[in-house]
C-alpha cells in the first residue's frame, strides 16, 4: 500500500512540473472550435438497438450510468489540461475489466463536449474488438497500417450521428502484436495522431497489463487509465498494475461493474 | 487492511445471498432428514443391588476381602469376554447386517458398545476408617439396540450372566481359600508329627543328661560320694581289726600242745630245744662233756636241732660238695675212673648229695605241718583274719565300683548343658510347629465356614431390584434437538462460508478499497449496467429453475407416494416420531 502511495505521489509530482502555460495553445484551439469535415473519413451508420445493448451510452436514455461516464468525463479532462495532455491508455490489471467499453463510453462523453475532437485508436491487436461494439465492419484496420501501408485517414471510421468522434479500428488479431505497438510506424502513428488537430484527444484502447503489449506501448502515450473491476481485481494486481507502469503517469482509475453503494460516501 | 463495517459484511451478504440460501437450505434440510430417519434406539436396562452378607461379619468373615467397585469390574471383565458375547449374538441373531460385513471382532466390539455399565455409588462412612468415602451400592445394566423385545431379552441375559459369574467366582474364591488352608495344615501336620518324633529320639538317646534328670544326678553323685565316705570307714576300721588279729595270731602256736598221758603238757621240739640248750649249758657247766648226761644231752640236742630244722647244715653241706666236685674235676684228670682216689670222691659226693636232699624232704614235711595247724584258738584267730580280709577285699571292690559311678554322673552333669542347648531348640521347633499348625487349624474351619457361607448364598450377594423391562419409548434420538441443532449449524455454515469468502476475498471493493490501495479515489465508478437482454435472459433462468425445482419435488413426492409409503401413512408416521 506504501508503495502505491509513494508512486502515485511521484507521478503527480511529475505532472505538476508542467508548465501551466502550456494549456494555453489547447485552450486557444478550444475557443476557436473549428468544425471537422470528414473529407476522407468513412461515415458509417449504426444501429441505436446495437449501441443500447452493447451498454454504449450513445444509445441510451440518460441515467446513472450515463452519469457516471459524465464524471468520467469531466475529471478525465481536467487533468489532461491541466497537464497538457491528449494521448491516454487506457489498460487494466487484469482481464474483461471493461476496458474496451471503458474506452467507448469515455471517448463518446468526451466528444459530447463540442470544443474538441476524440480518436479512438483500437490498439488491442491481439484481439480488437471497438469495431464489434458499433457493428462495424471495417475495410483496413491498425494491424493493415502496421504491415500493408495502408493510409490512416483509409483507416478512419466515423459512426454516423456520433460528431467530433473517430474511431480507428483493428480489424484482425496479430500474432507478434507486441513487437507491432512498439514498432516505428506504430511511434509514426501516435505522433501524427497527436499532433495532426490541436484539440483533439486521442484514447489507445489496450490489452491487460498482464501482457506485454501495453507496457511496449505505454512509454508512447502521456498517461494511462486503470480500468478496475470490482470484486474482481485484485490488490496484487493493481499493485503490479501501478508497478509495472511506472514511470508513466497514471491519470486516475476507474472501479467498473460497481455493485450498488460502492460508489456511497468514503 | 482497511477496516470492514457492518455495512461492509451486509453487502458482503447480499453479494453471497444465493451461496447462502443454498448452503443453509442443505444442512438444514439434511439435518431434517437425519431427524427424521434416524433410527430409533431403545434401551432396557436392570438395577442390580449389592447385598452385604446377611450374618454379621463379626460372627463369619468372608474370605472375600476385595472392594466390591473392584469385584464388579473383574466381573464385567470376565462377562464381556468374547465368547460371552459370540454366544448372545449368536443365540439372539443380533448384528444380522454387520455380521455379514464386517469381522466378528468388530460386532463384538460394537455389542461392548452397546452394552453400559454403570456402578451406582453412595456416600457412606467407611466404619473401618471413619472418613466418608464412596462406595459402590449397586450398578446398572443397559443394552442399546433397535428391537425393543431383542433389547429386552439381550438385557435379561446379561443381567443373568452377571448373577452367575458373581455367584460362581465367590464360590470357587471360598473353595480356593479353604482348599489352600487344609492343604498347608496338613503339610504342618506332618511336619509336627516329624519334629515331634525327633524330640523323641533325641530324648530316648540323652535319657541320662535331659535336664529334668539334672537334678536327679546331683542327688545320685551326693548319695554315692556320702557311700564311698562310708565304705572308706568301713575299710579303715576292717584294717585295724586285721592288724590286732594278726599280732594275736603271732602270739599263739599253730599246733595246739600236745597232752601226755599224764597230762602232763608236751612241750614242742622248739621249746624243748631251747629249754634243752639251757639245761645243756647249765649241765656242761657241772659236767665234762663225756659225762653221759651231756652226751645224751647232746644227742639229743642235735636230734632236736635236725628236727626244727635249726642247725641247718645243709648251707655248709652245698659248699662242701661244690668244693668236692672241683676235687673231683682235677682228679679226673690225672686218673682213671677207677683210681680209688676218685671212686672215693664220687662216694663222697654221693652221700653229701643224698644229705642235702634229705634235708629238703625234711624241710617240707615241717612246712605242711605248720600249715595244719591245730591250735583251735590259733584256728579261730586265723578264722576271723581271714574273714576280715575278704571283707577289706569286697570293700575295696564295691568303693572301686561306687568310684566308677561317681564319674559317670559327673559325665552326665558336665554333658547335660550341651544337650540341654540341643533339647530346647528340639522343643522350641515343636512348639513353634504345633502353634503355627492350631493356627492353620483355626483359620481351615474359618475358611470351610465361609465357604458353607457362599454355598448357603449368606454371603454378599446381588440382587435385582429392577429387571429389564420392554423399553416402550426409545431414548435417542432427540429428534426436535437435531433438528434445532441442524438449524444453529445451518446459520453457522452459512454465514462461516460468507465469513471466509470476504475474509479470502482479495479483489478491489468500492470506493474504499480503491482509496485503501491507491491513495486517490478513482476518476470514476461506474455502475453494473445489466441490459434488457441479460435482464430478460436472468428473468427466463428464474423462471426455468422454479418450474424444474417443482417439478422434481412432485415428481419426488410422487415416487414416495407410490412406490414406498403412501403419504398419509407417512404423515402420521412423521407425527408419532415427532411426538416421541
Amino acid at each position: 500500500m506504501e508503495r502505491i502511495s509513494k508512486a502515485l505521489d511521484k507521478a503527480l509530482a511529475n505532472q505538476t512540473t508542467f508548465n501551466v502555460g502550456d494549456l494555453q495553445p489547447l485552450n486557444q484551439g478550444s475557443v476557436r472550435a473549428p468544425r471537422i469535415q470528414y473529407s476522407r473519413t468513412q461515415s458509417v451508420g449504426v444501429s441505436r438497438e446495437l449501441l443500447r445493448q452493447n451498454r454504449i451510452i450513445s444509445g441510451m436514455e440518460p441515467g446513472p450510468f450515463v452519469d457516471a461516464y459524465k464524471i468520467l468525463r469531466t475529471r478525465v479532462i481536467q487533468k489532461l489540461r491541466e497537464h497538457n495532455w491528449n494521448a491516454l491508455a487506457i489498460t487494466s490489471p487484469g482481464v474483461n475489466a471493461g476496458k474496451t467499453l471503458t474506452a467507448i463510453n469515455l471517448a463518446l462523453s468526451l466528444a459530447l463536449e463540442v470544443n474538441q475532437t476524440v480518436l479512438l485508436v483500437d490498439a488491442n491487436l491481439r484481439n480488437p474488438s471497438v469495431h464489434k461494439y458499433f457493428g462495424i465492419e471495417p475495410t483496413h484496420g491498425l494491424s493493415d497500417f502496421l504491415l500493408d501501408h495502408v493510409s490512416i485517414e483509409d483507416m478512419l471510421i466515423n459512426p454516423k450521428g456520433i460528431d467530433r468522434f473517430v474511431i480507428l479500428p483493428g480489424k484482425r488479431p496479430l500474432p507478434d502484436s507486441s513487437e507491432m505497438l512498439s514498432s516505428p510506424r506504430m511511434i509514426e502513428l501516435v505522433e501524427e495522431v497527436k499532433s495532426r488537430y490541436p484539440s483533439r484527444i486521442v484514447l489507445f484502447d489496450l490489452p491487460h497489463l498482464g501482457t506485454s503489449d501495453a507496457l511496449a506501448f505505454a512509454p508512447y502515450v502521456d498517461a494511462a487509465l486503470l480500468v478496475l473491476e470490482e470484486g474482481k481485481t485484485t490488490q496484487d494486481e493493481l499493485q503490479q498494475a501501478i508497478e509495472h507502469l511506472q514511470p508513466k503517469p497514471i491519470i486516475g482509475t476507474v472501479l467498473n461493474k460497481a455493485e450498488a453503494g460502492s460508489a456511497g460516501e468514503l | 487492511m482497511e477496516e470492514k463495517d457492518f455495512q461492509d459484511y451486509i453487502a458482503a451478504f447480499k453479494r453471497n445471498k444465493a451461496q447462502f440460501t443454498l448452503i443453509f437450505g442443505g444442512v438444514i434440510g439434511f439435518s431434517l432428514l437425519i431427524a427424521l430417519f434416524w433410527p430409533a434406539t431403545y434401551r432396557s436396562s436392570a438395577t442390580i443391588l449389592i447385598e452385604e452378607q446377611e450374618i454379621p461379619t463379626e460372627l463369619v468373615k468372608s474370605t472375600i476381602t476385595t472392594y466390591a467397585a473392584q469385584r464388579l469390574q473383574m466381573i464385567n471383565q470376565r462377562v464381556m469376554t468374547r465368547a460371552n458375547l459370540e454366544k448372545i449374538i449368536e443365540k439372539f441373531d443380533l448384528y444380522a447386517d454387520e455380521r455379514k460385513k464386517s469381522p466378528t471382532e468388530e460386532v463384538i466390539e460394537k455389542m461392548r458398545k452397546d452394552l453400559d455399565f454403570e456402578p451406582i455409588s453412595a456416600e457412606v462412612i467407611d466404619p473401618r476408617t471413619g472418613q466418608p468415602s464412596k462406595a459402590t451400592i449397586a450398578f446398572s445394566l443397559a443394552y442399546d439396540g433397535r428391537n425393543p423385545e431383542l433389547v429386552q431379552q439381550v438385557a435379561n441375559e446379561i443381567t443373568s450372566l452377571y448373577l452367575e459369574e458373581n455367584l460362581k467366582s465367590r464360590t470357587q474364591k471360598t473353595a480356593e481359600t479353604s482348599d489352600f488352608l487344609s492343604e498347608e495344615a496338613t503339610q504342618m501336620s506332618e511336619y509336627v508329627a516329624q519334629v515331634e518324633r525327633k524330640l523323641a529320639d533325641f530324648k530316648e538317646q540323652h535319657i541320662h543328661n535331659l535336664p529334668e534328670q539334672k537334678d536327679l544326678n546331683l542327688q545320685f553323685m551326693d548319695r554315692t560320694e556320702r557311700d564311698i565316705n562310708e565304705v572308706d570307714t568301713q575299710l579303715r576300721s576292717l584294717e585295724e581289726r586285721k592288724l590286732y588279729l594278726e599280732g594275736q595270731l603271732a602270739q599263739i602256736q599253730p599246733e595246739s600242745p600236745i597232752a601226755s598221758s599224764t597230762g602232763e603238757r608236751i612241750m614242742s621240739s622248739v621249746d624243748r630245744l631251747k629249754a634243752l640248750q639251757t639245761e645243756y649249758l647249765s649241765l656242761s657247766s657241772k659236767y665234762s662233756d663225756k659225762h653221759p648226761d651231756v652226751v645224751k644231752m647232746r644227742q639229743e640236742i642235735e636230734a632236736l636241732t635236725r628236727e626244727t630244722g635249726g642247725g641247718d647244715s645243709s648251707v655248709d653241706q652245698v659248699k662242701q660238695l661244690t668244693q668236692l666236685r672241683g676235687e673231683l674235676a682235677s682228679l679226673s684228670d690225672k686218673y682213671a675212673a677207677n683210681h680209688p682216689d676218685v671212686i672215693k670222691l664220687n662216694k663222697q659226693i654221693k652221700a653229701l648229695e643224698d644229705s642235702i636232699a634229705r634235708q629238703e624232704t625234711g624241710r617240707k614235711a615241717r612246712k605242711v605241718a605248720a600249715a595244719q595247724p591245730d591250735n583251735p584258738a590259733y584256728i579261730t584267730l586265723q578264722a576271723q583274719r581271714d574273714s576280715i580280709t575278704q571283707d577289706i577285699a569286697a570293700l575295696g571292690k564295691k568303693r572301686l565300683e561306687l568310684k566308677a559311678k561317681l564319674a559317670d554322673y559327673e559325665k552326665r552333669l558336665s554333658e547335660t548343658p550341651d544337650v540341654e542347648r540341643q533339647y530346647l531348640s528340639l522343643v522350641r521347633d515343636y512348639e513353634n510347629a504345633s502353634a503355627k499348625y492350631r493356627e492353620l487349624k483355626a483359620k481351615e474351619m474359618e475358611a470351610q465356614i465361609a465357604q458353607q457361607l457362599e454355598k448357603k448364598s449368606k454371603g454378599e450377594r446381588f440382587s435385582i431390584i429392577e429387571p429389564p423391562l420392554l423399553p416402550e419409548k426409545p431414548v435417542k434420538p432427540n429428534r426436535l434437538a437435531i433438528a434445532f441443532l441442524g438449524l444453529v449449524l445451518a446459520i453457522a455454515s452459512g454465514s462461516g462460508y460468507v465469513l471466509l469468502r470476504e475474509t479470502l476475498d482479495k479483489s478491489v471493493r468500492g470506493l474504499k478499497g480503491v482509496v485503501a490501495l491507491t491513495g486517490v479515489p478513482p476518476l470514476a465508478v461506474i455502475p453494473l449496467f445489466e441490459t434488457d437482454v441479460e435482464v430478460d435472459e436472468q428473468k427466463r433462468r428464474r423462471f426455468v429453475a422454479i418450474l424444474v425445482g417443482t417439478g422434481v419435488l412432485v415428481a419426488a413426492v410422487l415416487l414416495v407416494h407410490l412406490l414406498w409409503t403412501p403419504l398419509d401413512v407417512l404423515w402420521f408416521r412423521l407425527l408419532r416420531k415427532l411426538d416421541a
